[in-house]
């Protein structure tokens, strides 16, 4: 289910972390599933129109000898670019970390938002 | 667990087709099956090694249990605490809080009393030490 085009991720191809975009009423919500990062392994950034998540691991513990029988994921880490929404304040963006789970705030820009409602004779 | 309930509320004609009609509806709009999370399984020198992604779920939300070799990591009562943030509007929803079951039957060559599990930032690691029998022996042989 995607209603607004801009959010199409176009570089789908980098990773196949899911994410999930949520609209409420001050602004729109990322919220991107990265198990296992910790907060300085994780890097919000905004370039020109793009928000990028870059996600490495610093700590070396994967590199001990595992042999693996099944291995169905592989954090070692992931650039993920997104399209911004028109109309946001990217000074207002936040982000937290809970659970694995990175929320990313990224509220309307209130000089641009503007919600009207008609009044209908 | 519901389709006993169902059965036993068979007996009370009154309710009977209501009951019917409403329980396979119910039915009809919840997830028939648990999710299941990914996992890496692997093995140290030491240890068997079984990491699950977790993300959104807080400790106290899972439970790990052993029954002999049997290893069961679930939810707890998830069907309760899935409704996160029902009525935002989702543009797009890739993941979701699901409950979910896993059983894994632990090799045989299992430590299992000094089974460990740790949950942190959204992944589940349980690490199960190998028996002493099954850890490689290295032996120096003096050469005469």
């Amino acid at each position: 289910m995607r209603v607004n085009s801009s959010l199409i991720d176009f570089n789908r191809s980098f990773s196949n972390m899911p994410l999930n975009v949520l609209k409420n009423d001050n602004g729109y919500v990322f919220e991107f599933i990265v198990p296992g990062f910790k907060q300085e392994e994780l890097k919000v950034v905004v370039e020109h129109d793009q928000l990028i998540l870059k996600a490495k691991r610093v700590d070396g513990t994967d590199a001990e000898k595992m042999r693996y029988s099944q291995k169905n994921f592989d954090h070692s880490g992931f650039t993920r670019k997104l399209k911004l929404p028109e109309h946001v304040d990217v000074d207002g963006l936040s982000a937290k970390l809970a659970h694995g789970i990175l929320k990313v705030d990224l509220p309307f820009d209130s000089k641009k938002h503007i919600v009207r409602s008609v009044s209908i004779n | 667990m519901r389709s006993l309930a169902g059965i036993n509320r068979l007996a009370d004609s009154s309710f009977f087709m209501n009951d019917l009609l409403s329980e396979f509806f119910k039915e009809e709009f919840k997830p028939m099956t648990k999710t299941k999370p990914a996992s890496n399984i692997y093995q140290t020198e030491t240890a068997f090694g079984i990491d699950l992604l977790l993300p959104g779920y807080a400790k106290e939300e899972i439970s790990v249990d052993m029954d002999g070799r049997n290893l069961v990591v679930k939810s707890l009562d998830a069907e309760n605490k899935v409704s996160d943030s029902a009525e935002a509007t989702y543009l797009r929803r890739d993941f979701k809080k699901q409950a979910f079951e896993m059983k894994f039957i632990l090799p045989k060559i299992s430590d299992f009393d000094k089974l460990e599990a740790r949950f942190d930032l959204g992944v589940l690691k349980i690490s199960i030490p190998k028996a002493e029998q099954a850890l490689p022996k290295k032996i120096k042989v003096e050469i005469a």
